[in-house]
């Protein structure tokens, strides 16, 4: 099993932490992705919206459960096989819900080539944007480092990215 | 019986969120795509809207398109209309 340590600057992560989980329980009963199921089959439509909300919480708990005590003691999360799916998807989620309700109106060119200045920004902005940033990382690192196509790992390079300050890689 | 057998479409929508590794990668997973297909996709869909991923059945159809929301992309069924 490949794991991926990473890790972070506690001083710095945790009010994003926090903005992130104040995020989360936003997303308890509420789709993050429009959906646009077939259009004549409601009894389908609501059995799929309830899993798929379901889905989206079991994911989000996922992803908060990186950064508990231990997180709290080592400053370290680990990323491996057993997590980085609900983890991926998680940050993903979150990003989306990010972007349509904090930061809306900054253009989809600024975001995408992170030119933002955050002096520009009121103050749930730029703690929206940082955090976007953040899970940005966290998706970019497990990218880069599993094959998550072939459920194989990649590479054995330590990462040192974003929020992180360095890391390594344990392959059993 | 017309009705029943007619294909349906699994279309693949466009969103500003989503990285494009995030998407080639979501798109080769679900459908088995090599890395040039998903990409040819993903691509079709940020310059157009849309990307049409998908045909046959309507069951597997329904099934395709729940695994793409659950990765969280965007992604309707419609009829196909040529077949």
């Amino acid at each position: 099993m490949k794991r991926v340590d990473v890790r972070l600057n506690l001083t710095a992560v945790a009010p994003v932490l926090d903005f992130i989980k104040r995020v989360a329980d936003g997303l308890r009963s509420e789709l993050v992705t429009p959906f646009e199921p077939a259009p004549d089959d409601p009894e389908l439509t609501r059995i799929w919206r309830e899993e798929l909300i379901a889905s989206q919480a079991r994911d989000c708990e996922e992803f908060l459960g990186l950064f508990g005590s231990e997180f709290f003691a080592t400053n370290v999360i680990q990323l491996s096989d057993e997590n980085i799916e609900p983890v991926l998807r998680a940050s993903n989620l979150l990003r989306m819900r990010i972007r349509v309700q904090f930061l809306e109106r900054i253009s989809d060119d600024d975001m995408e080539s992170e030119t933002v200045d955050l002096e520009e920004l009121e103050q749930t902005e730029a703690d929206a944007y940082v955090a976007f940033l953040f899970l940005d990382q966290v998706q970019k690192i497990i990218l880069e480092h599993f094959d998550l196509v072939n459920g194989s790992a990649v590479g054995a390079e330590s990462t040192t990215e974003g929020e992180s300050e360095g890391g390594g890689d344990d392959e059993d | 019986m017309a009705t029943l057998a007619r294909a349906w479409r699994v279309v693949f929508l466009n969103d500003s969120v989503n990285r494009m590794s995030y998407a080639v990668m979501v798109l080769r997973r679900v459908f088995g795509f090599n890395e040039e297909q998903a990409r040819h996709h993903m691509m079709e869909a940020h310059e157009h809207g849309r990307s049409i991923v998908w045909a046959g059945a309507r069951e597997n159809a329904e099934a395709y398109a729940y695994s793409l929301q659950s990765w969280h992309l965007r992604a309707m069924l419609e009829p196909d209309e040529t077949s």
